[in-house]
């Protein structure tokens, strides 16, 4: 379920020296965001916050009606495994699994029924129908990229997040891995929020958040 | 706790190499330390429970041991013959619970046939105990020439209820042919009953009434009547002393302590196990230190494991019994695969010492005191994945992202 995203006043500390200040951010429920910015700016910082990985210094996340920063641990793990569909920046995918199984892992956490079913038919939307035995280190950057947001959507979360897309594709396949989130997020209804450099995705998107320089203070 | 345990299953299945290595480690360990003292025990079930249905040994005076080693476990030549008066007084006397007469001289392939009596079906561990000795098949003999074969005299000689066979002269086999025809009685044994295997030296035995064995030899008149041994129970532990000083004051016979017997030989054993239960205690703290090293050896694999399953939302008593789990799955993998080995091991070498022995010990028998030796290595186990696993619920999750 997709639900308005607000975030009032956030500010990261990351020990004595670095201090990330966000403008706020208010979307409606099934917009799509871009995140620019320089290196070292905040963005990914800015994705843990909205995935309700990352407390903040001070200000606050809203879900809808849930306050992510005043939830309990176990309110946010329900928020992570329902709501959010994460693609990292490395994937992070699992080596010891086969694509397959990775899909799968994310339907259980997810708490998914049929996750076997379900994930072979994520990865065959995906064209990955061939490959689904094959671990991660058996396959292209492209088709891992694939197999990661095979698992962020498979449990047709209201929430996705995307870091760095693009960064490891020539621009033919820039071009399907955009084409790809862009469908994703349209058939599940969710907001998509991806960080970027690439003005690529950035100008496909109708909206944007570019964080500057001005915003990330370094050695207060 | 499904998804702990998929998780587990896979991580396990990456590192297989690991795995095994720790489960063999804990199995081998499990074996070497429980294989041992399964055969001991299964030796001294069944050694032990055949001395304990009587009190007391009366027999020729000579070696106790010899006239235990004879006329208990049919390995020895007796020490020589008492007379059946004295049987007969031992039997009427007050006190006495039962005296069992056995008379020996006699073999079939090399079985001793055994001369007793209907008392000797009786004799029990215990007062309140069912008779030890149990018909697997027929009855108990009735009349003379009639046999009650034990289990592993019936097998080997291959004696079926109704078979019958001429005894030779002597305890044991003869070599030839023509030794064995002229060494022969006449007279042919007839089989009335087999008994079920006790793991004792009864299994060899050919049972037979006494009077058979007096007329095999020609004891006609009771003057000339003798018995190789009575297996004396008295009904108090004092009557046993008396009755031992009594005799022991004769001249005779002597009154032998089976148990005195034993506790020497076991004190002589006992030592030796000690230093085996030692050397047992190492290869266990090793195969304990094999674990500890195996989830140790995951460490970096198991934080990317669970930094993602945290940031995909899994809880973190999921995490947490994924961590446990995984070393709960190796160390029980090893330890019953330990037990199993150290069972089948132990059941190899009963049958092998049993043959040297002349009976058939009773199979290896897990007790939980003996097990519970190897199973401590799963408790250790946790405990060493503990660390681990609280680390994985307290550590954030973007720490090892
Ligand atoms: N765990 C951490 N500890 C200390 N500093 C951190 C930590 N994570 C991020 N930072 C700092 O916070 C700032 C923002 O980091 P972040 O990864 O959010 O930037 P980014 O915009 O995603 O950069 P890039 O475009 O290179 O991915 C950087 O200066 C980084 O060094
Ligand atoms: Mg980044």
């Amino acid at each position: 379920m997709s639900a308005a995203l607000r975030t009032e006043n956030l500010s990261v500390q990351y020990g004595p020296e670095v201090t990330l200040r966000y403008p706020d951010l208010n979307l409606e429920a099934g917009v799509a965001l871009a995140i620019t910015g320089p290196s070292g700016t905040g963005k990914t910082t800015l994705l843990h916050l909205l995935a309700g990985l990352l407390r903040p210094a001070s200000g606050a996340v809203w879900s809808g009606d849930l306050n992510l920063n005043a939830a309990s641990e176990t309110a946010r793990e329900v928020f992570r495994r329902r709501n959010v569909g994460y693609v990292f920046q490395d994937f992070h995918l699992m080596p010891g699994l086969s694509a397959l199984e990775n899909v799968e892992l994310g339907l259980r956490v997810a708490g998914a029924d049929q996750p076997r079913q379900r994930a072979r038919e994520a990865l065959e939307r995906l064209d990955l129908g061939h490959r689904v035995q094959n671990r991660p280190g058996q396959l292209s950057t492209g088709e891992r990229q694939r197999v990661a947001v095979a698992r962020a959507v498979a449990h047709r979360p209201g929430l996705l997040l995307v870091d760095e897309p693009t960064a490891h594709l020539d621009r033919n396949r820039a071009g399907a891995a955009l084409e790809l989130l862009l469908d994703a997020a349209a058939e599940l209804g969710a907001t998509l929020i991806v960080v970027t450099h690439d003005p690529l995705v950035a100008d496909a998107l109708p909206a944007r958040l570019e964080l500057g320089q001005e915003m990330a203070v370094v050695g207060v | 706790m499904r998804l702990a345990l998929w998780t587990a299953l896979r991580g396990l299945r990456a590192r297989a190499g690991v795995l095994a290595i720790t489960v063999l480690a804990v199995a081998l360990a499990t074996a070497t330390a429980l294989t041992v003292p399964l055969v001991t025990r299964q030796i001294e079930r069944g050694a032990q429970d055949a001395a304990q249905v009587f009190d007391l040994l009366i027999a020729a005076p000579g070696s106790a041991t010899q006239a235990l080693t004879s006329s208990l476990f049919y390995l020895d030549t007796p020490t020589g013959n008492i007379s059946e008066k004295l049987y007969e007084e031992l039997r009427d006397s007050p006190g006495t619970r039962r005296a069992v007469p056995i008379g020996l001289g006699d073999n079939h392939l090399g079985f001793p046939i055994v001369g007793t009596n209907a008392a000797f079906f009786d004799q029990r561990l215990r007062p309140k105990d069912p008779p030890y000795f149990r018909l697997a098949q027929g009855q108990i003999f009735s009349g003379e020439h009639q046999i009650v074969a034990g289990a592993r005299a019936a097998r080997e000689s291959n004696l079926k209820l109704g078979s019958t066979f001429k005894g030779a002269h002597g305890l044991e086999e003869r070599e030839t042919e023509e030794e064995r025809g002229s060494a022969q009685h006449n007279e042919a044994y007839t089989v009335v009953g087999i008994l079920a295997p006790t793991g004792g030296p009864v299994d060899r035995a050919l049972l037979t009434p006494i009077e058979t064995i007096w007329e095999v030899h020609g004891q006609d008149t009771p003057a000339t009547r003798q018995v190789t041994a009575v297996l004396y129970a008295a009904d108090q532990l004092a009557g046993v002393y008396v009755t031992a000083q009594r005799v022991n004051a004769g001249r005779e016979a002597m009154a032998v302590f089976p148990g005195q017997v034993f506790a020497g030989a076991r004190d002589v054993l006992a030592q030796g196990q000690a230093a085996y239960a030692g050397l047992s205690l190492l290869v266990l703290g090793i195969a304990a230190l094999t674990v500890w090293l195996g989830v140790h050896s995951a460490t970096v694999e198991r934080q990317k494991t669970v930094a993602l399953l945290r940031a995909l939302g899994a809880g973190r008593s999921t995490v947490f019994g994924l961590v446990l789990g995984e070393t709960l799955i190796t160390v029980t993998l090893g330890v019953g695969l330990g037990l199993a080995l150290a069972v089948l091991l132990s059941g190899v070498g009963g049958t092998l010492l049993g043959d040297r022995l002349g009976f058939t010990l009773a199979p290896p028998q897990l007790t939980w005191t003996l097990a519970v030796r190897a199973l401590a290595l799963i408790p250790l186990g946790l405990l060493a994945a503990l660390p681990p696993a609280i680390g994985a619920v307290r550590v954030s999750p973007l720490r090892h992202l």
